[in-house]
């Protein structure tokens, strides 16, 4: 499929075709799409593409708006989200998600669409939340829930637990177990410095605790970009061309 | 040590690999533990024909820390060259190279045979087949084998009722605490990831036709439709069928299925499952590719004679323009691409496979007078391989009650319900 992964000024009409869409209805002048909150900024390379073929900057802004604040972006993100750090974990460990139980720590739509698809696969879930209404859903959605403080304490073995960075702060590696993931949007709330390489590939050891490298969910290296990173890329980049119009962005993106 | 391996420089990465697998496999480490323990296999020559990777490497060298003389062979195309490094550097003679040819890959599984062993642990039969068709002498020294597939048990029983099986095989595949959860859960997690992966897509909203819904099936499914891909069912037998369509998905012909399908995965292990006019009817764009599989599952050979053409490849992904003009993307060239293009079954579901194998081989050594033929694994030795998964989950089994036992064992319990 190298058509598809080639990410140049050439070859990126086929990579965001939403956003190819919308562009083309107003093509104008250098135009800076800035964006901010929790996202990473996007890698250099990635921004100098976008800027030679369509004239647009898409820059990451402390004052900017906070693409994961619309709520189609957020329907978005937590389902393309949850299945990038599933694909990553699996391919990364070789280890099986069934039969597991998976802490997944949290409030918000990542950690709802993390819990659902480990469900499906026949995963338990234990979720672990200070958010009294996450809890309330959760325990009627049939899930154990535990407060954040009670993280290092639960009594059964946890296989793996994902760390949203909804609603929740950084958790020092040294309090958990078994593999843990950073499925922040900015990989910011493990102390990822704590640990040192192991036998594995994309796998360190924090104490007790195995971490699993998570992928960005943007291009922010100079690897070429994922599919499920241009996805979150055209979607980053349709939600700033519609300027709010939340509706219309949830039709254009919806496959 | 004799060993016909591709690299020996390359043990150290093949170590790391298996270190990381072992760490993972209580089961296997519990059985090895007991039968180094006992000495059951002290002395033994065993011969481990399998896929050779980290997990089977796991077993070959329990097997001869336990005491065993352990000799290993693997096909080629079912070889990691790093791994029969490690092996190699551990002292097993290892014959199998990933660029080996049929030819070569026979000449290894002949060169594991020269080892006379006393046991085969066996993938696919080949290797039992083999001992019998080529080495009766070896045949009439040993004390059996175990044979962890489908492919291979058919043809084994096959072999017994012909006359032709000479040793006890166990039908360590036929185990439940392998058959019920390898396919379902160890293929189903590792094709739909793989596919995913191989063709760097997205399955969130995707139409995944899945083709067959049998144990392999089942699992692709219930994988495709956990990451979000919306699950049209293909079956030729009425029953499963009906089990697909009450586990919530859509059920159809495979005709009908492909005019919509973004990916179509084959799980039925039969020829020609995939027929040409089903790939000539894919929509352009349109992802094709086989879990579990025999060769030309998908009818390719076929396709091409009838006029299809790649256009282009990109690693894993073959893109062929079918005669109606549709450019379909093939992954793995139809091969079973959870062992062929990412790192096979999850580990701790083969851990499950191969305390079967291990238990297999104990059942074998220690059990006097079986005869030639092919045997189920004793429930209690199933059962066993299975408590210590469950408590490695986390999970504790119960045990029936004297009641309850009373009940089962009871013919006469119908006139106590009416007191």
């Amino acid at each position: 499929m190298s058509s598809f992964r080639s990410f140049t000024p050439d070859g990126i009409d086929a990579l965001l075709p939403v956003s190819l869409r919308l562009h083309r209805e107003r093509r104008s002048a250098l135009e800076t799409l800035s964006y901010g909150g929790a996202l990473p900024p996007l890698s250099p390379t990635v921004r100098a593409v976008l800027r030679d073929a369509w004239n647009l900057d898409a820059a990451h802004e402390a004052a900017g708006a906070d693409p994961l604040a619309s709520p189609t972006f957020g329907i978005l993100y937590a389902r393309v989200r949850s299945e990038q750090v599933l694909r990553a974990v699996s391919a990364r460990t070789n280890l099986t998600l069934a039969g597991t139980t998976v802490m997944v720590v949290g409030d918000g739509p990542l950690t709802d669409a993390l819990t659902s698809s480990l469900r499906t696969l026949g995963a338990a879930v234990v979720r672990a939340t200070d958010s009294p209404r996450a809890a309330l859903a959760a325990r009627l959605d049939g899930l154990r829930v535990i407060g954040e403080g009670e993280i290092a304490r639960v009594e059964v073995p946890v296989h793996l637990t994902l760390l949203t960075g909804e609603g929740h702060g950084i958790l020092p590696l040294d309090s958990l177990d078994g593999l843990v993931a950073d499925a922040s949007p900015g990989g910011t709330v493990t102390g990822a410095d704590e640990a040192s390489p192991s036998e594995r590939p994309f796998v360190s050891r924090a104490g007790s605790a195995l971490l699993v490298e998570v992928p960005s969910p943007l291009p922010t290296g100079e690897s070429t970009p994922t599919a499920a990173q241009r996805h979150l890329l055209d979607a980053l980049i349709a939600w700033r061309l519609l300027d709010g119009d939340d509706d219309r962005f949830a039709r254009e993106v919806t496959p | 040590m004799t060993s016909r391996i591709a690299d020996p420089s390359l043990w150290r990465a093949g170590q790391d690999r298996i270190d990381w697998a072992r760490a993972h496999m209580p089961v296997t480490v519990a059985l090895a533990e007991r039968l180094r323990s006992t000495g059951t296999v002290a002395g033994v020559r065993i011969g481990v024909s399998d896929v050779l990777e980290p997990k089977t490497a796991t077993v070959a060298l329990a097997l001869a820390e336990a005491g065993a003389e352990v000799t290993v062979t693997s096909a080629g195309r079912n070889t990691d060259d790093a791994v029969a490094a490690a092996l190699a550097h551990a002292g097993l003679p290892v014959y199998a190279r990933e660029d080996a040819g049929r030819a070569e890959d026979r000449e290894n599984a002949l060169a594991l045979l020269d080892h006379r062993p006393e046991v085969i642990v066996d993938d696919g039969a080949s290797t039992i087949r083999l001992v019998h068709l080529e080495r009766p002498e070896v045949v009439a020294q040993m004390r059996g084998a175990t044979e962890q597939t489908t492919s291979g048990v058919r043809p084994l029983r096959r072999m017994h009722a012909a006359g032709a099986l000479r040793i006890p095989v166990v039908a360590a595949n036929d185990a439940r605490s392998k058959s019920l959860f390898d396919n379902r859960h160890g293929t189903g997690q590792s094709v739909v990831f793989a596919v995913a992966d191989v063709a760097d897509r997205s399955l969130r909203g995707a139409t995944v036709v899945v083709v067959g819904y049998g144990r392999v099936g089942s699992g692709i499914a219930e994988h495709a439709a956990a990451l979000g891909a919306r699950v049209i069912v293909t079956e030729t037998d009425p029953v499963a069928a009906l089990q697909a369509a009450f586990a919530g998905f859509a059920v159809r012909t495979l005709t009908q299925a492909v005019a919509e399908a973004d990916i179509v995965i084959s799980a039925t292990g039969i020829r020609h499952t995939v027929d040409v006019a089903h790939l000539d009817a894919l929509p352009t764009g349109a992802i094709v590719a086989v879990g579990g599989g025999v060769a030309q599952e998908l009818a390719l050979d076929a396709a091409r004679a009838a006029g299809a053409i790649e256009v282009s490849r990109d690693g894993a992904v073959s893109t062929l323009r079918m005669p109606g003009g549709a450019l379909v993307h093939v992954l793995d060239d139809g091969n079973c691409l959870n062992v062929s293009a990412a790192e096979g079954n999850p580990v701790q579901i083969m851990d499950l496979s191969f305390g079967v194998q291990l238990a297999s081989v104990e059942y074998l050594l220690t059990t006097p007078g079986i005869g030639a033929g092919v045997h189920d694994l004793p429930r209690a030795a199933d059962d066993e391989v299975a408590e210590i998964a469950l408590a490695s989950f986390g999970g504790t089994v119960d045990t029936a009650s004297a009641a309850q036992r009373e009940f089962l064992a009871s013919w006469t319990s119908e006139k106590d319900d009416d007191e």
